[in-house]
């Protein structure tokens, strides 16, 4: 009996043969590792780039957006539990292998392509070839992402990828144990990743009431993030709606919301959203430059995922001429 | 449960593994395979992220 220990990610399973890791997708077979849904995602939408959530990131643009069953992390509150806790056979899947999804693609005329839904970095080979493939075609790629792996793994796979959008899910690392079965500090180390490696970052954290709703937690947060990942990287707090084991608790009011932008603001992030959740100015882009006399007029005016007017004239703020932080074309 | 046996099964039966650092095939016959639809790709979906 041949077992093998998978070193993608901090949980290093010890696999037995013919049993899969904690990700339900990575398999010893033979003694052998095998990524089990490579080339076969089981969702495949075109979506808004809002939706990720990137709104620095080629705004107004559509993204081919793929996922393959499984993940490394079990939240209780995953809103995508039907597929990211499923094993292969028990959702039907696409042949899509890279060259034929670059392909569609491309065909589509979208200029992206989203490796989201579940966990790319569990079925990490299938999303990185899928990144070579459609680099070398000239799209870019985007990883919607817990950040929940090992250095080396994440390091091979940025170098193919352009941008993306890690959800930490609390500063705190017993909410990671008991709520994600998962830690803290590898999520932290993968955010430093792609600030260094040049690989554009936005930060999603969801607000579960009475979970990780501690405005000083948040404060930590964000403190944390000004210092390692500087203060243009956005932030976006999500609204949390009933699902999967919590279904108990309720959804995160919006004053929850307001109050936690406003401490991002205050910590000095200059770029601080509010998702899930129509509000004044939670959506709207705004000059970095707190002394630009256009400063209370959003440079770009969102509604949900759409743009509703798009001031930057080649990244920069029309009234003061400072730069905005992002991928703009 | 005899359906993952059975998936297991033909995984190994194509032994296309290689380590984890390195790619692997797809194992298409342990899946059950769904046509790709064009027109379904803009539809609304209720996935989040």
């Amino acid at each position: 009996m041949l077992e093998l220990e998978c070193q993608l990610c901090p949980k290093y399973c010890r696999i037995p043969e013919g049993g899969s890791g904690d990700c339900r997708i990575r398999f010893n077979i033979d003694g052998k590792l095998i990524a089990g849904t490579w080339g076969l995602p089981c969702s495949a939408h075109i979506d808004p780039i809002e939706k990720k959530p990137l709104f620095h990131f080629l705004p107004g643009s559509q993204v081919f957006s793929i996922a393959t069953v499984g993940c490394n992390m079990h939240c209780a509150n995953c809103q995508n539990h039907e597929i990211s806790q499923a094993y292969p056979d028990e959702v039907d899947a696409y042949a899509l292998e890279p060259a034929r999804l670059v392909e569609v693609a491309a065909r589509e005329s979208t200029p992206s392509i989203a490796y989201t839904y579940t966990e790319p970095l569990a079925y990490y080979e299938y999303t990185h070839d899928c990144c070579a493939r459609a680099k070398d075609a000239g799209l870019r790629n985007v990883l919607v992402t817990a950040g929940f792996i090992n250095e080396k793994p994440m390091r091979r796979l940025l170098a193919v990828v352009h941008a993306a959008t890690i959800d930490v899910k609390a500063f705190n690392d017993a909410f990671y144990r008991d709520n994600c079965q998962a830690s803290l500090k590898p999520v932290l180390r993968t955010l430093e990743l792609c600030v260094e490696m040049g690989v554009w970052l936005e930060v999603s954290n969801l607000i579960i009431p009475t979970m990780n709703d501690d405005m000083a937690e948040i404060g930590k947060l964000c403190a944390w993030f000004v210092k390692r990942l500087g203060p243009s990287v956005p932030l976006h707090f999500l609204r949390f709606h009933p699902h999967h084991r919590l279904r108990n608790l309720p959804p995160t009011p919006g004053e929850t919301l307001e109050t936690a932008r406003d401490v991002a603001l205050d910590a000095g992030i200059h770029h601080v959203y509010v998702g899930n959740l129509r509000t004044g100015d939670g959506e709207n882009t705004f000059c970095p430059n707190r002394d630009c006399t256009g400063r209370s007029r959003p440079l770009i005016e969102r509604v949900g995922y759409r743009i509703i007017e798009n001031r930057l004239a080649n990244g920069r703020c029309p009234d003061c001429g400072t730069p905005v932080s992002g991928v703009w074309s | 449960m005899i359906a993952r046996r059975a998936f297991l099964r033909l995984l190994a039966l194509l032994a296309l593994a290689r380590p984890s650092s390195a790619k692997a095939k797809p194992a298409e016959p342990g899946v059950r395979i769904k046509p790709l639809s064009l027109s379904a790709l803009r539809r609304p979906h209720k996935l989040a992220g």
